[in-house]
């Protein structure tokens, strides 16, 4: 066990005992190492009650000068991670993102800490996701590509290691933020990858949420086919069915303007804005849109074109009987009766 | 080779054979039709009018540039009690009836640099995009716009000052023929006194005959920042904007089946977002710049129109919503005119406009005259 200090999201000094749970194996670089720590029992957990592991990344060994990268991803890690953390300070941190809980980089070893990731890698599960699960990760996707572009963030390295799926909640979780950058900056200089957008001749170099749609594109499709598509073709996929071709429409243009937005993803799947549910929980603000809605309904029902004039509603069940018309067969009957009587009567006489 | 440029014409859907559209009077609402034969001049000098008669100019560039900066005397002039000489821009009156457009609000809740800068993106052609070319449509009320607001504003980067009391008169701000295919359709905006609005002075009866009102909330007042604007028990004004109130008051149902609701299309305009983009409902809606874009989106209009009336309501704003309830259709935007308040009347930072577009693309969206799908289903 060993005594760990490092600073908050808030920049507190804060310390606890933690225990090296394992060591994972691989990592995004060379010399970046990441392990799962276990908080000591008995001593408070300084940032998060309840929160008994912290997945820990950190630069191992002491680097030569000349060998930056791995201390450059870290801090890049770190600088995204508080970026996200102060995004969402007034309300629950969002399930699809990985959430940073403090960092030391002034030391030998440098590193971060992060609440455990949630789920398996994306490449656990592609091509065995059912129907529902399938919709689940589409959505999951979607609200965290509307969180990380709300946030100014563009990932810039989604894929299938990248974005996991946690198969008991069914959601998503978006983790790995160490090539990420804010919007509008330069993209990250890590070379091509088949799950990026191919950069055009002359393109703007500046990334934008449309990077990171490309690549959700690419991945959903794998994850739902368990196949990676062609990774030079604009349109998702020849001989699909179903609502997946809708779902990435426009999703590959050449152009990241002509790409769709993660609001509009989220209106091709007909899930709400994940506004109301993650972001401004204040009853007062729910009871507004509740108002709102309200007096559109009254606005509506008021310049509704007329009704046909209909009766009193039928209570359902039995349809109602036809009332039989039996006024001509009395009339008849009756002169019938009173011509006979009549004849009868003549005869008498 | 000398370029020839294409002579102004007379608008092809109201050729001279057919008799010119009746038009209200914004001075006294007298409903009248141009005779095609007067127009007066104006005297820039002395502010006076000189009668003269188009009828007998062969030339037409002659005759049209007379036309541009002719003027129309109301017949209603001296007629009635309490009306004295007024003249119309011939521009209002020439064309189709104006879509007039009102902006509404107490003094300096910042009308006048919405306005300045909504000309200044119609100028920059942002509606090109919609498929509609625009021109001045009264070049001397357009250049008098300019010199008091819009250099003022966008040269200078200083704060425009407040607009004059209606009762000195009402006036057209500024008015643009917007032009789409054989279409042509003037649109005017009057910028009124909000004191004058707030006093319910008899120079407001214009607010009958305007076609689509401009609601513009002050979120320092509407959120209670300044000193002075909550009351005793810490919220802001129950009284809301007195000018809002007295247009609310004046207006009449569009008919008896819908008596409950105004027929004009109105926005409500959250003013001067910029200072609230810290709070996240409104900076997510202040980042959208969809005219920039080129876009209309029908939905994310009602999306944004349920926060804004949401994040209103959550602050105890509610008097400033009650053009939302008392027309049949309205939308909210959240809209930053300067990117920043001025310090000392100075916008030291410059100014930013953001989405100050999007009021007048939704009002036209409403009245049927924006080309693009979904448009029947704004502000309803």
């Amino acid at each position: 066990m060993t005594e760990l200090s490092f600073f908050d999201a808030a920049g507190h000094r804060v310390s606890c005992t933690v225990e090296v749970e394992f060591d994972e194996p691989g990592g995004p670089a060379a010399h970046l190492h990441t392990r799962l720590l276990r908080v000591h029992a008995g001593t408070d957990t300084p940032i998060l009650p309840g929160v008994q592991y912290l997945r820990q990344r950190m630069v191992a060994g002491k680097l030569p000068l000349s060998q930056s990268e791995p201390y450059d991803l870290l801090d890049n890690e770190i600088r995204i991670g508080l970026h996200l953390v102060r995004r969402f300070q007034s309300g629950p941190y969002p399930a699809e993102l990985s959430q940073l809980v403090g960092y030391d980089v002034d030391v030998d070893e440098p590193f971060a800490l992060f609440v455990p990731y949630e789920g398996e890698e994306t490449v656990k599960v592609a091509g065995r996701l059912t129907l529902d699960q399938q919709r689940e990760f589409q959505i999951g996707l979607a609200r965290a590509l509307w969180l990380l572009a709300e946030s100014g963030v563009v990932h810039g390295r989604l894929g299938p290691d990248t974005v996991r799926w946690e198969d008991s909640s069914g959601r998503v979780q978006v983790v790995d933020f160490y090539r990420a950058v804010l919007s509008g900056e330069p993209r990250s200089q890590a070379g091509p990858s088949s799950w990026n957008p191919p950069i055009e001749p002359g393109e703007d170099q500046r990334a934008t949420p449309a990077d990171d749609m490309w690549s959700a594109g690419a991945l959903t499709y794998y994850a739902v086919t368990g196949r990676q598509r062609d990774a030079t073709s604009h349109v998702p996929g020849l001989g699909l069915r179903g609502p997946l071709p809708g779902l990435l429409e426009g999703v590959f243009a050449a152009s990241p303007a002509a790409r769709p937005s993660a609001t509009q993803l989220l209106r091709r799947l007909r899930v709400p804005d994940p506004w109301l549910a993650d972001h401004d929980g204040s009853p007062r603000f729910a009871a507004g849109q509740r108002e709102f809605d309200q007096i559109m309904a009254m606005k509506r029902a008021a310049f509704a074109p007329p009704q046909a004039v209909a009766g009193p509603a039928r209570p359902p069940g039995k349809p109602p009987r036809r009332r039989r018309r039996r006024w001509p067969l009395l009339t008849l009957l009756l002169v019938l009766i009173i011509f006979g009587v009549t004849v009868l009567a003549m005869e008498v006489s | 080779m000398t370029e020839t440029t294409p002579l102004p014409t007379w608008p092809r859907h109201e050729p001279m054979s057919t008799r010119p559209p009746t038009v209200r009077c914004y001075h006294c609402l007298y409903l009248f039709s141009w005779d095609e034969q007067t127009i007066y001049q104006r005297d820039p000098d002395t502010g006076t009018y000189h009668k003269m008669s188009v009828a007998g100019m062969t030339d037409s560039v002659s005759r049209d540039e007379a036309l541009r900066q002719g003027y129309v005397r109301c017949p209603n002039s001296g007629v009635h009690q309490g009306t004295s000489e007024h003249y119309l821009p011939l521009g209002y009156v020439r064309y189709l009836p104006p879509l007039v457009i009102g902006l509404v609000g107490e003094k300096e809740v910042g009308k006048t640099t919405l306005l300045a800068t909504m000309v200044d993106e119609i100028g920059r052609g942002r509606m090109t995009q919609y498929g509609f070319t625009a021109r001045p449509l009264v070049n001397s009320v357009h250049s008098d716009f300019q010199a008091d607001n819009f250099n003022v504003l966008l040269r200078d980067g200083k704060a425009v000052a407040a607009t004059p009391a209606a009762s000195e008169g009402i006036e057209l701000a500024d008015a643009f023929l917007l032009t789409r295919g054989s279409s042509q359709l003037p649109v005017a905006f009057f910028d009124v006194g909000g004191e004058s609005l707030a006093e319910d002075l008899p120079a407001i009866r214009f607010i009958q005959a305007v076609s689509a009102l401009i609601f513009v909330v002050d979120p320092d007042r509407a959120l209670g920042r300044t000193s002075g604007s909550r009351d005793q028990r810490g919220l802001p004004s129950s009284v809301g904007d007195r000018a809002f109130n007295t247009v609310l008051n004046r207006l009449s149902p569009a008919d008896s089946s819908t008596a409950q609701y105004f027929g004009q299309p109105a926005v409500i305009v959250l003013a001067k977002a910029d200072t609230l983009r810290f709070e996240p409902v409104v900076s997510r809606w202040l980042r959208q710049e969809s005219v920039l874009a080129g876009e209309f989106d029908p939905d994310a209009v009602q999306a944004e129109s349920r926060d804004l009336y949401a994040f209103l309501y959550q602050n105890d704003a509610t008097p400033w919503l009650a053009p939302f309830k008392s027309f049949g259709r309205c939308t909210l935007h959240a809209v930053s005119a300067t990117g920043g308040n001025p310090v000392e009347r100075t916008y030291l930072r410059g100014l930013r406009p953001r989405r100050v577009l999007e009021p007048l693309l939704a009002i036209l969206a409403m009245k049927g005259m924006l080309d693009r799908p979904g448009t029947d289903r704004v502000g309803r």
